[in-house]
């Protein structure tokens, strides 16, 4: 194995599983998850193809793989997790319910959700726009409807 | 006087916004009770969209040694070939045969193929028979 890929590797792992595991909530899948992302990274770099922003392009990759993760188990990782948690985080936080609010959250659409991890990540509106290939006037729109709609459906609730 | 939408309010929460739109919301903000109240709304409920969304991620992540996971390489088996290829040429003769028709000229004709049973008069003799050719029969 190269040097560069290893630096890539160790530079780059913990900021993928953070975002895996936010999107799957699930850090055994998310393991999977990167590990498939690394693995497709490699090949792509064996092959002598050119990446131009090894960072941006692995972010993709794995918003990608998450959210195709995300249709086809989307019946098995639902349900189960918040119904055993939903107890006991209310009577922690009484101010708000945490748990529901992820509920909504996984009720999205993948790319919404993608969208939301990459916010709470804490990536500027530039690098969110580069790196899911919207718009940069529209990632503010977008962004901000999705928070709006999440905020409603929780005020419902 | 203009209330700010989501969005502008978005993006100033954000520190998203052009500096001179920024002073304007700023402006705005220390007069306009109801678009501070929004402001801080929203400012909450993202820190809690982002709190909650944390939830399933663990503090400390361990980095794996990268192992290259083996990957069965995509050949077709001979068995797959042959049978692939039998099938495709048993089509192509199925093929030619349908439109074919499996046609074929009959060698020895019968009286009966060229008149019709109407024209048929059994008391002359067959010279005298009035000869028609139809089409269908052959």
């Amino acid at each position: 194995m190269n040097s560069d890929f290893e630096i890539i590797y160790r530079s780059n792992y913990q900021r993928l599983f953070r975002i895996t595991a936010k999107m799957l909530r699930d850090s055994d899948a998310a393991r999977d998850v990167v590990h498939d992302v690394f693995m497709a990274y490699y090949f792509v770099q064996n092959d002598k193809k050119v990446i131009k922003d090894a960072k941006n392009w692995l972010i993709r990759c794995t918003i990608n793989k998450g959210v195709d993760f995300l249709r086809k188990n989307k019946k098995i990782v639902s349900d189960e997790t918040f119904v055993k948690q939903d107890n006991t985080s209310q009577n922690i936080d009484n101010q708000i319910d945490l748990m529901s609010l992820l509920n909504l959250i996984s009720k999205l659409d993948g790319k919404d959700q993608s969208l939301v991890v990459l916010y709470s990540e804490g990536y500027s509106y530039k690098e969110i726009a580069e790196i899911t290939g919207i718009n940069f006037n529209s990632v503010g729109k977008t962004l901000s409807r999705i928070l709006e709609k999440l905020r409603r459906d929780y005020e419902t609730l | 006087m203009k209330h700010f939408d989501e969005t502008t309010i978005q993006k100033y929460l954000d520190n998203e916004l052009s500096p001179e739109k920024r002073n304007e919301v700023e402006k705005h903000l220390e007069n306009c009770q109801e678009c501070s109240k929004q402001v801080e709304n929203q400012r909450v409920f993202a820190e809690n969209v982002k709190k909650s969304i944390e939830t399933f991620v663990p503090n400390e992540v361990e980095i794996p040694d990268f192992k290259i996971a083996y990957q069965p390489k995509k050949t077709r088996t001979l068995r797959i070939v042959l049978i692939s290829s039998l099938s495709t040429a048993c089509a192509i003769l199925l093929a030619f045969f349908i439109i074919k028709g499996f046609k074929k000229e009959p060698e020895n004709y019968d009286i009966y193929d060229f008149i019709t049973i109407e024209e048929y008069d059994a008391n002359k003799p067959m010279t005298e028979q009035l000869f028609t050719y139809i089409e269908n029969n052959i």
